[in-house]
């Protein structure tokens, strides 16, 4: 009897497989301040605890450049991840690249459109293409202004009545900006980063288009850019309330530092502003002019064509519960980026944290008037292109009109060949 | 060849060992090259070919299939804009470089070499940023030059000039990537103007100073000759070096702002790496080795010449 | 030139001021390590830390593999300096003591490698590498360096050195071929195997670039494409005193060994100019 029982037991241990589990690899990016990282590896992390039977492998890879660079090289090594995060912009040189699937299929399971319902819609149309949806949103963000209501109150500004329009935001940073004795300033009333994306939302509150849908085509020398940029450069050298370069991390330092009054930026700095700051501060909207416009920034989940199919439903389970309400409202805690679930601001945590800090709400509030940010076919050489140029005409290389249409025509001999 | 020899060397012959082949002996050289001149043809001869093949190329975004596009890439560059101003960006650099590097160098090693007592200690001073990795002196000076709470910009305040933002200053930044490479680079070349300095017969100088040279003339007429082929071939190098320059480039301006810190090797990184263009890299990185085989050829003409002073 | 007793205090003036910029950069970033995070963000120069902390170099351990940094370095250096020593030793005997066919255009074809520097090949040998498979390997920092043509000129140097009369006295012996290398000439070559090794080590440890474009993640990083890779972040961007701290331990170990050996380096790269 003991002998049957322990063939019995032999057999079951033979016959039980090792590992039945499925291991997926994650490349994601960090591109804002706050311990992102971490934040990222614990939603992985939980995820692990709810499905045991798959292993996430998170590779971070930078910010979303060098993250889309690493994408690439593994693509071209003919190893690429199984699942990763990239920007919504990136949505057209991955499908370029034939590298990933579209993910209507498992949104169907989940329930088609009503499943999509409950995300902002805002954060998934620009992940929709040729009638496809082709990743789901994870950390999506807008640009908000923060503003140091104890600057304000040093200036003598009302710290409760934020700018609302760009003449507001001109004289605001015009009082709030200190100079010493020798003339030289000591706080800036005002910083912008001198990245596109924050151009971008300029030119379209002046009623200015960007790029066309089909990723074909720039407006850039048109008069609302050239009327935007033109604003943006006046504040830095005419009216010098702005200092003309600041790097995209930079800029928050200055902030958190309290060197400079208000800052634009993205609204997923939130949490590191809240962990650093030392003084009363506040978020608003855009200030707008012709009409109050932001562009949305961001990244969602993208799965990879290589992977076998067991590993995308595997991808797909872990982009789902990395974007349920729970783990975005974890998220958006966590960092700032806006909670791409309507159902996770009705969520308890969220609710008492927005009693604590209202200010997470802003950025949610202003999505009414956000839309896709600037996107084209070799999206990456048109963006630098977009970026040096800009910086020139910061630097007074260039008129505004007269740069505007420089970067014009280098972006039309870019596209030249995707217009054929 | 002894047959204990040929036993010894460890190789076996295709042909039977008894009968001595003369192929041995012939062949053994080549086999003690073949490992170096293997990893050499993968990874330094191929790679040069085959850029120049890919250079006549179309491979990018638009085309992701080679396509045979003969000079396009060449003209591209010739009428990009910024092709020109990275080309411009570089000579300023060595510009900068050259002068600043072999000057203190030279001044430097001079200084060390007097006979006076306690100098040596200075060498390690003066000598240790070679040890250290350019992205650490990158992160080093990154800090130091930062508007605001930057040490140079305290400083700068306390003697009543304003806020610097040297990154970010596109007529300043240059320099500020030159200030780090002599910074990391000039304790190493002193070091090479010191062994230079000390091959120097002390009775050249003694029949000078018999001759009623003073310590100025002596340097002129004695010194600065007999140092030259050393200061031509450190100039040389320094050039070479400063078209190679990328660390402090990638980690402290990223090219900008604008394009006006962008040097050659950037410019490749950017076009290979961030806008996956291949063909039109390999057409930059083939420019850029007809740069340096000019530099080179260069240098070693004035090896040539140290002989000659050996 | 001989001393002047008269000059001495102004040399050693001149070489203080110097010796002074060279060194207060790096004092500064040991002081800054120190520091808490928001008290480099005033606008008075503070020198020393007011309350001295370890926190940025915990918050270096935690934020990233340091160790595997540490250990991925080690391997990549001197796992290639053995197999350059390899590749070098059998090269440079062959051209220093050999004669054969072809010897002068494989001796140039050798100094293409010193001419082209390993910046230019980087697109290139970075499709070889991903043909090969070796993407993110260790291997792959460590292929374009294990043939090295510096190497092989300065051990040719030291090799040709050696008179013919030992070799023929030791081939008479019965100590010829690869037994006279093995054991009468590479002993002999022992300080030209120091400088070359010294060098290596300190070039390979420090490099950045051609580890940036073969390396994806943390399984083959290096402690330097660390550093550099931590400033580029946001979270390093912001945070001076983390990255001051991390910088300062990268650097540590080199230049302790460094101020130990520092004769033996600083011979070391001086033969190097001299070599070519």
């Amino acid at each position: 009897m003991k002998r049957m029982a322990w063939a019995i037991v032999a057999v079951l241990l033979l016959a039980a497989p090792a590992w039945a589990g499925t291991t997926i690899k994650f490349y994601y990016p960090v591109h804002l301040t706050g311990p992102l990282v971490k934040e990222v590896e614990a939603v992985v992390a939980e995820f692990h605890k709810v499905q045991p039977d798959i292993k996430v492998e998170p590779v971070w890879g930078g910010n979303y450049a060098e993250n889309m660079q690493k994408t690439v090289a593994a693509l071209q090594a003919g190893s690429p991840p199984d699942v990763a995060v990239h920007l919504a912009v990136d949505l057209i040189t991955l499908r370029d690249m034939d590298a990933v699937v579209p993910l209507d299929e498992f949104v169907q399971k989940e329930g088609g459109d009503k499943f999509l319902a409950d995300f902002f819609p805002g954060f998934v149309s620009d992940l929709k293409a040729d009638g496809k949806i082709w990743a789901i949103p994870f950390q999506r963000s807008t640009p908000i202004l923060y503003y140091n209501k104890d600057l304000f109150k040093k200036a003598g500004l009302d710290p409760n009545k934020p700018p609302t329009n760009w003449e507001e935001l001109l004289a605001t940073a015009q009082k709030a900006t200190m100079r010493n004795p020798q003339g030289q300033v000591t706080t800036w009333g005002l910083t912008i980063p001198d990245d596109i994306w924050l151009v971008m939302s300029f030119i379209m509150q002046n009623g200015g288009r960007t790029s066309s849908p089909d990723f074909k085509k720039v407006y850039l020398g048109e008069k609302p850019a050239i009327e935007a940029v033109q604003f943006w450069t006046d504040m830095a050298n005419k009216h010098k309330v702005m200092p003309r370069h600041r790097t995209f991390p930079q800029s928050v330092q200055d902030f958190a530092a309290g060197n400079t009054a208000m800052l634009i930026h993205s609204t997923g700095n939130l949490r590191f502003v809240r962990d650093s700051a030392k003084f009363e501060w506040g978020v608003a909207f855009l200030p707008k002019h012709k009409q109050q416009a932001v562009a949305i920034g961001g990244a969602g989940f993208y799965i990879f064509k290589k992977a076998s199919k067991e590993k995308q439903e595997a991808a797909w389970q872990f982009a789902k519960f990395a974007c349920s309400p729970e783990m975005q409202a974890r998220w958006n805690i966590g960092s700032g980026y806006i909670a791409t679930r309507k159902s996770a601001f009705d969520l308890p945590v969220m609710k008492e944290y927005a009693e604590k800090l209202p200010q997470v709400l802003v950025a949610r509030d202003q999505l009414p008037y956000a839309s896709p940010e600037m996107s084209t076919h070799d999206n990456w050489k048109m963006r630098n292109v977009f970026t040096t140029t800009f910086q020139e005409i910061l630097d007074e290389k260039y008129t505004p009109e007269a740069g505007m249409q420089r970067v014009q025509a280098e972006i039309e001999k870019i596209l030249a060949p995707f217009n054929k | 060849m002894t047959r204990s020899a040929a036993r010894a060397s460890g190789s076996s012959p295709r042909r039977d060992e008894r009968r001595r082949r003369p192929l041995l002996p012939v062949l053994r050289p080549y086999l003690y090259l073949l490992p170096t001149f293997f990893f050499l043809f993968v990874f330094t001869h191929w790679p040069i070919l085959r850029t120049f093949y890919v250079s006549f190329f179309k491979w990018n975004m638009a085309t992701p299939k080679m396509e045979f596009v003969g000079l396009a890439n060449y003209a591209q560059a010739w009428n990009a804009p910024v092709f020109w101003e990275v080309l411009q960006n570089n000579l300023l650099f060595a510009a900068g470089t050259v002068p600043l590097t072999l000057g203190l160098a030279l001044v430097l090693a001079l200084l060390i070499n007097q006979k006076i007592r306690r100098l040596a200690i200075y060498r390690v001073f003066l000598f240790y940023p070679t040890m250290i990795p350019m992205a650490a002196a990158a992160m080093i000076w990154l800090w130091i030059l930062t508007p605001n709470y930057g040490l140079l910009n305290y400083y700068g305040r306390w003697f009543g000039l304003p806020d610097i933002h040297w990154l970010g200053d596109n007529k300043l930044a240059i320099w500020a990537l030159v200030l780090v490479g002599v910074w990391k680079r000039v304790g190493y070349y002193m070091v090479i103007y010191l062994a230079g300095l000390q091959v120097i017969p002390e009775h050249l100088y003694e029949a000078a100073r018999i001759e009623g040279a003073g310590p100025w003339q002596r340097f002129w007429k004695v010194t600065f000759p007999l140092v030259s082929p050393t200061t031509f071939f450190v100039a040389v190098m320094v050039v070479i070096d400063s078209f190679q320059a990328i660390d402090q480039v990638y980690l402290m301006t990223g090219g900008g702002p604008g394009n006006s810190t962008n040097l050659f090797i950037f410019y490749i990184y950017q076009n290979a790496f961030r806008f996956f263009d291949f063909g039109y890299a390999s057409a930059i990185s083939a420019i850029l080795f007809l740069i340096l085989l000019g530099l080179t050829v260069l240098a070693f003409r004035t090896l040539h010449r140290k002989v000659h002073y050996a | 030139m001989r001393s002047r007793t008269a000059w001495s205090p102004a040399v050693h003036v001149i070489l203080a001021l110097a010796a002074l910029v060279m060194i207060v950069p790096l004092v500064w970033i040991v002081l800054t390590a120190f520091k808490e995070r928001n008290e480099v963000f005033s606008q008075i120069p503070q020198w020393l830390p007011a309350h001295p902390t370890f926190t940025n170099f915990f918050g270096v351990l935690d934020a990233m593999p340091f160790w595997q940094y540490y250990w991925n370095t080690i391997a990549v250096s001197f796992g290639l300096l053995a197999i350059q020593l390899v590749t070098v030793t059998l090269a440079a005997y062959a051209f220093a003591r050999m004669e054969f066919r072809g010897r002068d255009v494989l001796f140039i074809l050798l100094l293409v490698q010193l001419m082209i520097a390993p910046q230019s090949t980087v697109v290139q040998n970075y499709i070889t590498v991903t043909r090969l498979g070796l993407l993110d390997t260790k291997f792959a920092i460590m292929a374009p360096y294990l043939a090295s043509a510096y190497g092989t000129f300065l051990l040719r140097q030291t090799f040709k050195g050696i008179p013919k009369e030992l070799e023929e006295a030791a081939a008479l012996d019965g100590c010829g071929g690869i037994r006279f290398l093995l054991h009468v000439a590479i002993p002999l070559a022992l300080p030209g195997y120091l400088a070359f090794g010294l060098v290596s080590i300190t070039y390979h440890w420090n490099e950045f670039f051609w580890p940036l474009v073969v390396t994806e993640t943390t399984k083959s990083r290096t402690l330097t494409l660390g550093l550099g890779i931590f400033a580029q972040t946001a979270e390093g961007s912001a945070d001076w005193t983390m990255l001051m701290a991390m910088t300062l331990m990268v650097i540590a170990v080199p230049l302790i060994v460094f101020l130990v050996f520092q004769r033996r380096f600083i011979n070391s790269f001086m033969q190097s100019g001299l070599g070519g």
